[in-house]
């Protein structure tokens, strides 16, 4: 296990009378019983802005709920005036002014992931199409349900997963809680389009409904001039 | 005016490429060259109980749009697993520090932050650095 230790040190000289020194040290650990050492790391990295858009650094989607991850963020811009506003999610955080870092704990909350089935039902004659997400199954011979679900399975979708749930249906997962689509139900959605010159048919419904995440670490930079973030998670699986 | 430094070290040698990485910044207030000149001391809590929604930066207290910042720290022996929750506003959680961890974090004025002890015989402490 990696041993990683994080160290502050505050000080000052004038700010009060006495001044002030304080020194403290950590050893990231991971949650719970084992307190193990944390093991893993995104790296550092930059991220470099030129609007004044909010964006979305990372996605608590992305790691576990509820470890003991530590965000590390620092604006390296050399304009005293020049700020990140550090959001989690919806809430103000507060500004990271040139020069100035963070380092803090993160518990990357999920959202809720929207979720729907396809039943698919009958015959599916040659040149029968299911168009989803952008994919588009085109059948090159008359395919029986089973088939026809082994097709929508195999397809890649770039914002969903999709299992095999029986041998008439397939289960579409959101890779992303902040997708908050609602697929339109029934036989005939307008976002699972089935076309069909034979009787098949495939009918959405949906089983989870979406709830967005309100846990992404997000910055809006105060300027629309470039400027870039450093930053880095510590996390554990 | 004052010159307070934070200064943070992430070390370890266990990572490709790993070592040392340190960060320093002199606390300034909000666009300024001028030095933070308010704080409010750290403060050290014993709870005997596990109590929810301790005030730690109360926003009403503080002019917004500043460069504040909080250091928190769960002071708690590393003998247990209880943790401070620190949480943003009404209960949007941030995250967890186990006992040694601690967290040092901007604060602008407009959101309360709290902490609260998932058990009991926490010890924690905290301090403010802000602009009034």
């Amino acid at each position: 296990m990696a041993t990683v230790s994080a160290s502050l040190a505050l000080s000052s000289a004038d700010l009060t009378s006495n001044g002030l020194v304080l020194n403290t040290t950590t050893n990231l650990k991971k949650a719970g019983l084992a307190r193990t050492n944390l093991d893993n790391t995104t790296g550092i990295a930059r991220k470099s802005t030129t609007s004044t858009d909010q964006y979305t650094i990372f996605h608590a989607d992305e790691f576990t709920a509820d470890k003991a991850h530590k965000v590390y963020l620092k604006n390296t811009s050399r304009v005293a005036s020049e700020f990140f506003t550090v959001s989690l999610d919806d809430e103000v955080m507060g500004r990271l002014y040139a020069g100035d870092f963070a380092f803090f704990p993160w518990s990357a909350t999920d959202g809720v992931k929207a979720a729907f089935t396809v039943t698919f039902a009958n015959t599916w004659a040659e040149n029968d199409t299911a168009v989803f997400d952008g994919v588009t199954i085109t059948l090159g011979s008359t395919e029986t349900t089973a088939a026809m679900v082994d097709l929508v399975v195999a397809a890649k979708y770039p914002n969903f997963t999709v299992v095999e749930t029986s041998a008439s249906v397939a289960t579409f997962t959101a890779k992303d809680s902040n997708d908050l689509s609602l697929i339109e139900e029934g036989a005939a959605s307008d976002d699972y389009v089935v076309t069909t010159a034979g009787n098949g048919t495939g009918t959405v419904a949906r089983t989870v409904a979406p709830v967005a995440s309100a846990n992404d670490i997000k910055i809006t930079p105060s300027v629309a001039t470039t400027m870039t973030l450093e930053h880095a998670v510590l996390y554990e699986l | 005016m004052p010159t307070t430094t934070a200064t943070l070290t992430l070390n370890t040698s266990e990572f490709s490429g790993g070592g040392s990485i340190s960060k320093s910044t002199t606390l300034r207030k909000a666009g300024t060259a001028t030095g933070i000149d308010q704080f409010t001391g750290v403060s050290r809590v014993y709870q005997a109980t596990a109590a929810n929604d301790i005030s730690v930066v109360a926003a009403g207290s503080y002019a917004d749009a500043q460069a504040g910042k909080v250091y928190i720290k769960n002071s708690t022996p590393d003998t247990n697993t209880a943790y401070l929750l620190v949480e943003m506003a009404s209960n949007v959680i941030l995250g967890r520090l186990y006992p040694g961890d601690w967290m040092f974090l901007p604060t602008d004025g407009t959101t309360d932050i709290k902490v609260s002890t998932s058990a009991a015989n926490m010890y924690y402490e905290f301090g403010v650095f802000h602009e009034g």
